[in-house]
């Protein structure tokens, strides 16, 4: 009897003191990977795990951008991160009654996304000798002649106007709202497409230009190029436009080198 | 029985919490440095710790804190006292201008007289001098808050300044409850706008009840201040707090960004009752061009809900009337 005892009470124990056990074993290990420089990480604690998994991620996947700004060319970075996001490691332990998240990743994972994209083979593939035979060397065109008499209504025919627009007045003509403003006329300045932007007051007073008009919901209802002659053509319907259209707005002037 | 309270006390003692916090820094050149920050911190949080258990109050004296600090860390034990449960930390330094910033510093706050809830766990961000002393001691905004706003799609933003921007936000949040009057002279640039809205009721001759009315007023910078100056001599604690937050950068001008809060404010009197409560939008410019010493330049206050159509019942107000980044134009300098 007192040896059941005894081993009850032992085994009980030993289910109350390994999970604790445990947790340190991890916070261990996540020191450990804070004091070495080989890794990225991020962590976040939330009441729910999903939340600070997510968190967590959202900051890892910033800390990697910050890092590989300074490894490699800018239009690169995006790339790498969406590559390093699938060798994100977590670990999970409890603070109290909220979960910590701790994410890492290894500097030589996402590192070694780019040598191996470096990688050109020194001997010719060698390619299988069946192929040549499945792939056609000419296409047959098959034509269905429609009925001349019946219209054919596509989404093509609703953006005839964004269409014939130059492929940056088509970007500016897609933005709907004031907080893309931003994204775009950086990006097309970063390329050197501009010669100047700014806000309504310090617009040139002649000039082709454009505007992205918005209103104080933030939203943009209208882009309009400004022609020679002063005339507003607005990009989205192709018709001339007037700026009395827009009462209460301000407007965002761009002009294209 | 003496063998089973042995092995259950020998179980216990390899999981019991370490009497002292080890704190470990990284990324700091000069190692006499980063031992004096070490040491400090744990200090710090070690007498944190010891406070919360004995439950009394925080005593800094042996710590050689500035009295910014040391006012900070009161009136931040006074509402919300705090403890550490980490047994090591491993903190990464950041250089500032300077010197260096610790963040992420995990604390359990417990309110006094409060219940367990949805903000008792917050991270404290400590600034060091180029010397290793404490410059400052804040916490970061809720957690919540936080996260909407480090997740949220703000194009060309680092990590780090939007770290920047919720720090600001946060400490400016904490003037209020400090009654700091030097963060808030230093913090709104001198010719900032503060428009303040008021409900105006209305009612016809007979007693009809009509919509009600938003007026607003401008006021300065001096006159802003002296009049909540003025409340903070009066009155005896203000709480305030925010539970919505949306940033915007300014398409434009990238050093610029519009903050809007839904902040609540509650004023007590010295006796203890409850003074006066609102709940209502905050808009700040906020102006980044020198990091160390961010400025707000626009302050709007709108109330969050009224009564709309005169049937008594307040409605939320409609989000287009809410005061934004695109209702104001920067000058050109």
């Amino acid at each position: 009897m007192l040896k059941k005892r005894l081993l009850f009470t032992i085994c009980f124990i030993a289910f109350a003191v390994m999970p604790m056990m445990a947790q340190t074993d991890k916070a261990k290990e996540i020191n450990r990977i804070k004091l070495s420089s080989d890794y990225l990480y991020a962590e976040a604690t939330m009441k729910d795990e999903a939340e600070a998994l997510s968190g967590a991620q959202a900051i890892l996947e910033m800390t990697v951008a910050d890092w590989m700004a300074g490894q490699t060319q800018a239009e690169k970075v995006e790339s790498y991160v969406i590559q390093a996001k699938q060798h994100f490691t977590p670990i999970i332990t409890k603070r109290g009654q909220y979960c910590r998240a701790f994410l890492y990743v290894k500097k030589d994972e996402i590192m070694t996304i780019d040598r191996s994209a470096k990688v050109v083979p020194t001997e010719p593939v060698e390619r299988p000798a069946e192929e040549p035979s499945q792939q056609p060397t000419t296409e047959t065109l098959v034509v269905t002649q429609t009925d001349p008499e019946v219209a054919v209504v596509t989404d093509v025919e609703e953006q005839p106007a964004i269409k014939s627009l130059t492929p940056e007045e088509q970007r500016l003509a897609a933005i709907m709202k004031f907080s893309d403003v931003e994204g775009c006329v950086t990006a097309l300045d970063a390329a050197g497409k501009l010669a100047g932007y700014g806000k309504k007051k310090t617009m040139p007073a002649e000039g082709v230009l454009h505007m992205l008009v918005f209103n104080r919901a933030g939203e943009i209802p209208a882009v309009l190029r400004r022609e020679e002659d002063g005339q507003l053509l607005n990009l989205r319907t192709l018709s001339t436009d007037n700026v009395k259209n827009y009462p209460d707005c301000g407007a965002i002037w761009l002009q294209f080198k | 029985m003496k063998r089973i309270l042995s092995i259950f006390a020998l179980a216990v003692s390899m999981t019991a919490q370490a009497d002292n916090i080890q704190v470990q820094i990284t990324d700091v050149d000069d190692p006499n440095i980063q031992a004096a920050m070490e040491a400090t911190v744990g200090v710090l949080l070690d007498e944190a710790n010891e406070a919360q258990s004995e439950g009394r109050e925080l005593n800094t004296t042996e710590m050689h804190l500035n009295d910014g600090v040391s006012t900070s860390l009161s009136m931040l034990w006074e509402n919300t006292p705090f403890e550490c449960e980490d047994e090591v930390l491993v903190l990464r330094a950041l250089t500032t201008s300077t010197g260096w910033q610790l963040r992420n510093i995990p604390l359990m706050m417990r309110p006094i007289g409060g219940n367990f809830n949805e903000r008792e766990y917050h991270e404290a961000v400590i600034d060091f001098d180029r010397k290793g002393h404490i410059e400052s001691f804040h916490l970061t905004i809720d957690q919540q808050l936080y996260m909407q706003v480090i997740k949220s799609n703000l194009e060309m933003t680092d990590l780090r300044r939007r770290q920047l921007i919720l720090d600001y936000v946060e400490r400016f949040r904490t003037a209020y409850n400090e009654k700091n009057k030097h963060f808030l002279e230093e913090i709104f640039s001198d010719d900032a706008l503060i428009i303040t809205g008021k409900v105006v009721t209305q009612r016809t001759k007979d007693g009809i009840k009509l919509p009600d009315k938003i007026t607003y007023k401008k006021q300065g910078k001096r006159e802003y201040l002296n009049n909540l100056f003025a409340i903070f001599d009066s009155k005896g604690r203000i709480d305030v707090s925010f539970d919505g937050i949306d940033v915007m950068r300014h398409p434009v001008k990238p050093d610029f960004y519009g903050v809007t809060l839904h902040q609540g404010w509650s004023t007590y009197n010295k006796n203890g009752t409850q003074g006066y409560r609102d709940e209502g939008y905050v808009f700040l410019l906020w102006d980044f061009r020198d990091e160390q010493h961010p400025q707000i330049h626009v302050r709007t206050w709108q109330p969050d809900a009224f009564d709309q159509t005169g049937s008594g019942q307040k409605t939320p107000i409609p989000k287009n009337q809410v005061f934004s980044l695109a209702d104001f134009d920067l000058d050109e300098d």
